[in-house]
């Protein structure tokens, strides 16, 4: 599918945009080289083995490359903004959606020499799995991943036509992220009741699936089906919600 | 007592205000508990692995839930103006507050409250009961409550006023407070070197989450005592790093109106 030129513009804009919000670029950078840091006095401390660390490094990339889309729809839905977004020649949420692609890029590549480096530097080996093609597939996976986060979030900001404060469903989303995605322990540690649980939810195909092929092994197919279904449902999701807001938004009066 | 009537009235204006959307609300405020316990059930497989962390176990990790959730709880529900204080200095708006005749710290943290952050003091209250601490210690528990109260209170304006000496710091406020809530809120006992001496100096949530857990668990006096000092001194500091920063502050010349 080719992204056409008015959508790829939003993309270069979102990167120079965030290029420019340098301080917000650095407390990123802080809070992921905190959290790595922090995990890693963890770990050493039950001598917990290195490929853990990995685990960890990888799954706060993804995280915390992710920008906070659901927000920005949820101020242009509040703020009556998204009138004027809808003028324009492009569908909204798509333009929304390529910003925040463009943002998260820029974060990605960051935080993926971070986490490189970080890693490197804290445990002085590579995951166990050092081959390049398992490393190329994992930041291809890692980046499947940012995509199945963000059309949550894209999810959840449009439920503020509804709900007016969605903060707390974006941190129960986060929270949701760090307990079903395995942020810092790798699902296999949960009980059998918990792993069924986790796997019915989208969140391990966003971050336990990239961090557990980097450090262990996964399923590739199982892995990938996983993905698409959420990724299906999430799309067709987001259009029937859409076209529920917009009536919703006619009946209101804009 | 001028402030306490000021408080009072803060709290029904913002209890009435978020009651304007009660299905909201209470959605808001179980969402709140479900996030917290969420946590803790990721965490109770890692202990479950690990057993121990540097002599905490899981249900020292439960207690400093509790009181880490409750004090957040309780500033956000009370003082939540303090989280938007970066914004308001951005913004150039803290004149409306300068002429005020009242405290202008405590005018600021009481302009806004967040009454869903009572989700958190409800799911602390439980975490306290259920590690079993609140019985055992009920007069320590209430002291190291108002230590962490205080904590939070000092944490969130010490960090707001990185807005008097930065550009454009909302977004690194929030990112940096954020961070500071994670430290305070893993296994404190395994943090070592220059990253323990950061817990205990530049962003001090080792008396938060550290000494209280730490007294609990050991008995020992002089770890209620440091915490209690600890957080009076960072009481201090960020009253006068707020003086500090706002002999820098410029004003904006804005014409606005408080909600």
């Amino acid at each position: 599918m080719i992204l056409p030129n008015k959508y790829k513009a939003i993309i270069s804009m979102a990167i120079r945009q965030q290029l420019v919000q340098w301080s917000q670029l650095v407390g990123r950078i802080i809070l992921y080289g905190v959290i790595v840091y922090l995990f890693y006095q963890v770990f050493q401390s039950v001598k917990a083995e290195p490929n853990r660390v990995w685990y960890l490094a990888i799954t706060e990339w993804v995280i915390l490359s992710t920008s906070s889309v659901a927000f920005q729809i949820s101020r242009d839905i509040q703020s009556g903004q998204i009138v004027y977004f809808m003028l324009r020649p492009m569908h909204y949420l798509v333009f929304r959606f390529c910003e925040c692609m463009g943002t998260s890029l820029v974060r990605f590549i960051l935080l993926g020499f971070c986490c490189f480096l970080l890693g490197f530097f804290l445990i002085g080996a590579m995951p166990e799995k050092t081959y390049l093609w398992t490393w190329i597939t994992g930041i291809l996976f890692s980046i499947l991943g940012v995509l199945l986060y963000s059309l949550i979030l894209v999810l959840i900001g449009l439920l503020s036509f509804w709900i007016k404060e969605i903060q707390v469903l974006v941190y129960l989303n986060l929270t949701a992220t760090f307990c079903f995605g395995g942020l810092i322990v790798p699902l296999d540690f949960y009980s059998d009741f918990l792993k069924k649980i986790s796997f019915c939810t989208p969140y391990p195909w966003i971050l336990w699936w990239p961090a557990q092929w980097l450090t262990d092994t996964v399923n590739l197919s199982h892995a990938f089906l996983g993905w698409s279904f959420w990724m299906f449902f999430l799309v067709i999701c987001i259009g029937i919600l859409y076209e529920k807001c917009l009536k919703f938004f006619v009946v209101e009066g804009g | 007592m001028f402030y306490l009537k000021f408080l009072w009235l803060a709290v029904v204006t913002n209890f009435k205000l978020s009651l304007a959307l009660r299905f909201a609300f209470f959605i808001t405020m179980v969402i709140t508990i479900v996030k917290q316990l969420l946590f803790l059930v990721a965490w109770n497989f890692f202990f479950e692995k690990y057993k121990v962390i540097q002599g905490w176990n899981f249900n020292n990790m439960i207690l400093m839930y509790g009181i880490v959730g409750f004090s957040i709880g309780c500033v956000e529900t009370f003082f939540y103006g303090l989280r938007d204080l970066a914004r308001i200095i951005d913004n150039n708006q803290l004149d409306t507050f300068l002429l005020q005749p009242k405290n202008v710290i405590l005018n600021i943290a009481m302009s806004k409250g967040d009454l869903s952050a009572l989700g958190e003091i409800v799911t602390g209250v439980i975490l306290i009961i259920y590690s079993g601490y609140l019985v055992k210690a009920f007069p320590v528990i209430l002291l190291i409550l108002l230590i962490g109260i205080l904590f939070v209170f000092s944490l969130f304006l010490y960090l707001g006023c990185i807005g008097f000496f930065m550009r454009d710091a909302y977004e690194f406020v929030r990112e940096l407070s954020l961070n500071a809530i994670i430290i305070a809120t893993q296994p404190n006992a395994a943090y070592r070197g220059a990253f323990k001496i950061l817990t205990f100096t530049v962003l001090p949530v080792a008396f938060l989450s550290f000494f209280p857990i730490e007294y609990l668990r050991t008995g020992i006096l002089k770890y209620l005592f440091f915490s209690l000092l600890g957080t009076t001194l960072f009481l201090g500091v960020a009253w006068w790093v707020f003086y500090t920063g706002l002999k820098r502050y410029e004003s904006g010349n804005m014409i606005v109106y408080r909600h």
